[in-house]
């Protein structure tokens, strides 16, 4: 072999050129790749790989051919083969954007078995003069293989792929520059009788077909342009729309705060935003797994079967899809709100989550997107669009661009509940101080003075008004009543409970009931009146002067505390009975005994035993026992002052949570 | 307050969460009034996650309770501990609500 040789080689086969334009090739791969997002262009690598092998290969095998003694009298088999693993790679390359197809099986298998019959023939060739087939024939093979590349790329619509852009522009030169290449490589060999190293087909037919290679990557290059301005747009519409949606959104909530006029407002502009047919908003329900459908824009069709009278009427369709919830998990809507995630489902007919909506009958959608609406991990709901027009279908920028406003919408949802919340509870602090009124007039302004027995107490609402309530009631016969009693709840309607028990007592109070009648008779008066949930405990004693007597009777109240001068100790008195206001028929127990003189009798309430200090930590009973027994020697209003020192070095600067009410009496 | 519900075959385990006092419990009320409507008849209200509860909060639990009773349906308050408990005691209540241990013994006693 001389250096004469190669350099015929080389230019008979047109290698250098061939090897520059694959460079060129390669360069504006590595460019495009390095820019475009689709992961389709990777496979674009092996019709380089292949081309640089085959030329290569043939111009080698082109330089050895004289110096193998056989029969071969051209290298045109690599150009055959490699032609056709291009053809392989440009069907791997769309089915990158259709999906696999079962039968391209089929495409795979003859072309195995084609390689089979190359290499048995070569080897025919090589072994006797009798072949199989001459050059025509593996042309007319890859035509064929054309023909079909060129039935599958045709087969593409925008219905059956997601993305089809990149192959519906570029599919006409891929068929056609590769069938001009082979025409012409035929007509060379049949008509020019030709061979393969001939100059028409080196450095015509062959560098022409690369061209394709070239093409493609162009497209690449232009879809990636169009790409980069569509996002531009795309994100200005976006926020424009968004910007516009927050503004309008804004005036809706300061002229009403309707929950549903909202999201009635939200769907109405989702739908517009993103040209949709129709859209809804599903939110769950507060305490089962469902749900419900709140806001509906257009036709919304329901992601489930109908019963066939149904389907009949549009509107029929409407009121069937409100009126019947759906199950987290179950279809779409419920499958984004179990999942929290977006789907997507660009053509229904490609999704049998949709099945029932694909058929031609007036539950049709043809693409559909389910947001669902989170705030901090927390589902409210979800919000779906839909289109319903045959061969329209949503983009990938309006699915972008609708979980935006999604995200959006979650948050003004969200902040609407909470408002409302608010709003409740600032509606019911302003029924307090109403409360509050009433309940300070309640109280008695002065306490009365008797001959055996100094009272003292005193009351300190929490935040203005307060569930307690207490009075000292003068009775024929030199007797007293004495009662303190805890409503629960706050508001108008504890101060109206409030107001029924004073009317009562102070009604039925007379010195010939003993302390169960009136207690009693309070339960009797109240229960079934007022609203159950509010509910009162009373603590009731009469102290008859003359025998120096208490009876005492409780409802569900702390108990009667008692110091005994005579012992020095302190006495817990209680009763059995559940507090007013819960049953009719609760049956109160008294007791009934001897006070001496310079003995204390404490009434109190929660608030005090229960104050808390900034630790958190309460005042507790022992505590009120403590300063009590320490200071029982003291009159009612110096103890009573006592008390409160006591409990205020306790408490501190902690805010009072409860209301705080003592009554005691001293025997004088 | 948080109220969450789950469900044990026909019983509505209702749990809740943080403290019950006035600004909250007629959540609870409403939600169970809201269930009644529904047809749910079997209750556990769950006091597990509960470590205070003030009169308002009982208000709302006999509230409750007696509405359940009036239409013979179920109802078992379940996990009172620590204050809750302090307070439905001192209230004389015990042996007024429908008081189980667990959740577990609850849905054997409304199975029962």
């Amino acid at each position: 072999m001389q250096f004469t040789d190669i350099l015929r080689a080389i230019v008979d086969t047109f290698l250098i050129g061939k090897l520059i334009f694959i460079f060129i090739i390669g360069i504006f791969y590595r460019y495009i790749k390095g820019r475009v997002s689709s992961p389709s262009i990777n496979i674009l690598k092996y019709v380089i790989i292949i081309l640089v092998l085959r030329d290569l290969l043939y111009s080698g095998l082109y330089l050895l051919l004289p110096y193998i003694n056989s029969t071969i009298k051209d290298s045109g088999i690599i150009l055959v083969i490699s032609d056709i693993l291009i053809i392989g790679v440009y069907l791997l390359w769309l089915r990158s954007f259709t999906g696999k197809r079962k039968y391209d099986l089929i495409f795979y298998i003859l072309n195995a078995a084609f390689f089979v019959l190359v290499v048995v023939n070569l080897l025919m060739q090589l072994s006797s003069r009798y072949v199989m087939f001459e050059k025509l024939v593996p042309h007319l093979w890859i035509l064929a293989n054309l023909v079909y590349l060129g039935v599958t790329f045709y087969g593409v619509t925008v219905y059956n792929t997601e993305n089809p852009v990149m192959v519906i522009s570029a599919r006409l030169e891929i068929i056609r520059i590769p069938i001009i290449s082979q025409l012409g490589i035929l007509s060379a060999l049949l008509f020019f009788n030709a061979a393969y190293h001939s100059v028409f087909i080196q450095y015509i037919c062959i560098p022409f077909s690369y061209f394709l290679h070239l093409y493609v990557l162009y497209k690449y290059s232009i879809q990636h342009e169009k790409e980069q301005t569509d996002k531009f747009d795309f994100l200005q519409n976006d926020l424009d729309s968004l910007f516009e949606f927050m503004r309008n959104l804004g005036s809706a909530i300061a002229e009403k705060l309707d929950l549903s006029q909202i999201l009635n407002f939200i769907i109405a502009s989702a739908t517009k935003s993103t040209n949709a047919d129709a859209g809804a908003i599903l939110l769950v329900d507060e305490f089962e797994d469902i749900l419900r459908v709140e806001a509906v824009n257009g036709i919304f069709p329901p992601p489930y079967d109908a019963p066939n009278q149904i389907k009949l009427k549009i509107s029929s369709i409407q009121s069937y899809f409100k009126s019947i919830p759906i199950k987290i998990g179950e279809t779409i809507l419920g499958e984004a709100a179990k999942i929290g995630r977006p789907i997507f489902v660009r053509n229904t007919a490609t999704d049998n989550r949709m099945e029932n909506n694909t058929k031609n009958d007036t539950l049709y959608v043809s693409s559909i997107i389910v947001i669902p609406l989170l705030v901090s991990k927390r589902i409210l709901g979800v919000l779906s669009i839909i289109k319903r027009e045959r061969g329209k279908f949503f983009t990938e920028n309006d699915f972008d661009h609708i979980k935006t406003f999604a995200d959006y919408a979650s948050l003004t949802i969200d902040f609407i509940m909470t408002y409302m919340e608010l709003i409740e509870k600032r509606e019911m602090e302003r029924e307090l101080g109403i409360a509050a009124e009433i309940q300070q007039k309640l109280l008695p302004s002065k306490i009365p003075k008797f001959e055996k027995a100094a009272i003292g107490a005193f009351s300190i609402p929490a935040k203005g008004v307060s569930g307690d309530y207490f009075d000292v009631l003068p009775l024929q016969k030199d007797k007293v009543a004495l009662v303190i009693c805890d409503v629960a709840g706050k508001g108008v309607p504890a101060a109206l409970v409030m107001v029924m028990i004073r009317s009562i007592l102070h009604l039925i109070t007379s010195s010939d009931k003993d302390a169960r009648t009136i207690v009693t008779w309070i339960n009797r008066g109240i229960t079934g009146r007022i609203d159950i949930d509010h509910f009162a405990t009373l603590s009731f004693m009469i102290y008859d002067q003359n025998s120096g007597k208490i009876t005492y009777s409780n409802a569900a109240h702390h108990p009667l505390l008692m110091f005994r001068k005579k012992t020095g100790k302190l006495e817990n008195i209680d009763t059995e009975g559940l507090p007013i206001g819960i049953e009719r028929g609760t049956k109160y127990e008294q007791k009934s005994f001897r006070i001496e003189k310079g003995d204390v009798a404490v009434l109190y309430t929660d608030g005090i035993i229960e104050a808390m200090n900034a630790n958190g930590d309460q005042y507790s009973f022992e505590s009120l026992a403590k300063v009590v027994l320490k200071n029982a020697h003291l009159s009612p209003n110096e103890l009573i002052d006592k008390i409160k020192a006591d409990l205020k070095v306790f408490v501190g600067n902690a805010p009072q949570h409860d209301d705080q009410t003592l009554l005691l009496m001293k025997v004088n | 307050m948080e109220l969450k519900v789950r469900k044990y075959s026909n019983t509505y385990i209702i749990d809740v969460n943080g403290e019950m006092d006035l600004y909250n419990s007629y959540k609870l009320k409403e939600l169970v009034l809201k269930m009644i409507e529904k047809k749910i008849g079997q209750f556990i209200i769950n006091l597990e996650n509960v470590d205070y509860i003030d009169s308002s909060g009982i208000g709302a639990l006999i509230y409750i309770c007696s509405t359940i009773k009036k239409m013979n349906m179920k109802l078992q308050i379940t996990n009172i501990h620590g204050s809750v408990k302090k307070v439905i005691e001192l209230t004389k209540l015990m042996g007024y609500f429908p008081i189980a241990n667990s959740v577990e013994d609850a849905i054997s006693k409304i199975e029962q």
